[in-house]
């Protein structure tokens, strides 16, 4: 036995082994059964070749320019946003005679319906729609903001604060 | 070819030119990806023009902390997610509900001309949740590296590939069932 040599004679092709690996892990990236190669969607003829047309017709770099008519009314909309996000979230005293109300809700639930159920609509669309007339910004805070606050915060943010028309006297 | 910076300039600078540029190098690879997302061409087109524009409106906020590229698609891939989002709820519809209906559809559809087997194909994604579609259609047919899908839908490369996996054995799966 001892005198038999242990090469049995095989052999593989030149540089077998060097692409070995990367070969095998592409057949396993790709799937390891018949997949179409193509997914079978088309586009209507000639349908890139007016696209950039069609797209710049729609003039978006014009659009671009947002030009601030009142911003004071943007203030008030982000603040009735605010105020209708804080309300939804944290615990809106439902009326009535009610056996489950809203606070039994855990805001973590909340949360995830919001994440998961989309509305939809812009914190405008939403101001839009949630009544806001009886609601003070100070409701929501749970610290209050002293009308002083207010004036200097606009002063730094608003690029004229005459354009407000603020009541100084009241 | 225009150098990113430069075109990310240009662009910032409002200049319609590179706004052309810009449509010409992504609209075919951006097309393919909404599609493969909303399935029907005009809504694709819809989207796709959509993404352009919101694109165009938001360039001062791209901060080049990643590609141009990584940043546009996450823009589509949003878009394209957010449409199904809002048509499920105008038809009050689950989204689960919606994809199967979408997917009804291609066999009237004159712009999807598959065969059975790439019909069947669709209906297995149509199944899966949405990260594992999205990797599974990114890699198999828009043959994306992962470290490009990690950048689009900020997910680690480990994660991608489990969901590859996983999509790969449901479609494998369904497909042997459905036979």
């Amino acid at each position: 036995m001892g005198k038999i040599s242990k090469e049995e004679g095989f052999k593989t092709p030149q540089g077998y082994f060097e692409g070995l690996s990367e070969e095998i892990m592409s057949k396993l990236e790709k799937a390891s059964f018949d997949l179409p190669e193509s997914d079978g969607f088309k586009t209507p003829e000639g349908y890139f070749d007016s696209l950039s047309k069609e797209v710049l017709a729609k003039n978006p770099v014009a659009q671009t320019r947002v030009i601030r008519l009142k911003p004071y009314k943007k203030l008030l909309f982000a603040a009735a946003s605010v105020a209708a996000a804080v309300v939804l979230i944290f615990g809106w005293q439902w009326q009535g005679n009610r056996s489950l109300e809203f606070g039994d809700i855990a805001s973590g639930e909340l949360l995830a319906y919001f994440e998961d159920y989309s509305t939809g609509l812009s914190s405008y669309e939403i101001a839009e729609v949630i009544p806001i007339e009886d609601l003070e910004l100070n409701d929501i805070l749970e610290r209050n903001l002293d009308d002083e606050n207010i004036v200097d915060y606009l002063e730094t943010t608003i690029d004229d604060i005459d354009e407000l028309n603020l009541d100084y006297d009241e | 070819m225009i150098a990113e910076e430069t075109l990310v300039e240009r662009l910032k600078q409002k200049d319609s030119k590179a706004f052309e540029v810009l449509i010409d190098l992504y609209k075919e690879r951006l097309y393919w990806h909404i599609r493969r997302i909303v399935l029907n061409h005009d809504d694709t087109d819809d989207v796709l023009q959509n993404t352009f524009i919101k694109i165009f409106r938001s360039i001062d906020g791209f901060k080049g902390d990643s590609k141009l590229f990584s940043w546009i698609y996450r823009i589509g891939t949003n878009e394209a997610l957010t449409f199904i989002k809002v048509k499920s709820k105008k038809l009050g519809l689950g989204m689960d509900e919606v994809q199967e209906r979408m997917v009804n559809n291609l066999e009237a559809d004159v712009y999807f001309e598959g065969d059975e087997i790439q019909l069947k194909l669709q209906k297995a994604l149509a199944t899966l949740p949405e990260k594992q579609k999205l990797v599974f259609t990114m890699k198999y047919f828009e043959d994306m590296k992962y470290d490009e899908i990690s950048a689009i839908l900020d997910t680690s490369v480990g994660g991608l590939k489990a969901s590859y996996h996983l999509a790969v054995k449901k479609i494998e799966s369904y497909l042997k069932d459905e036979k």
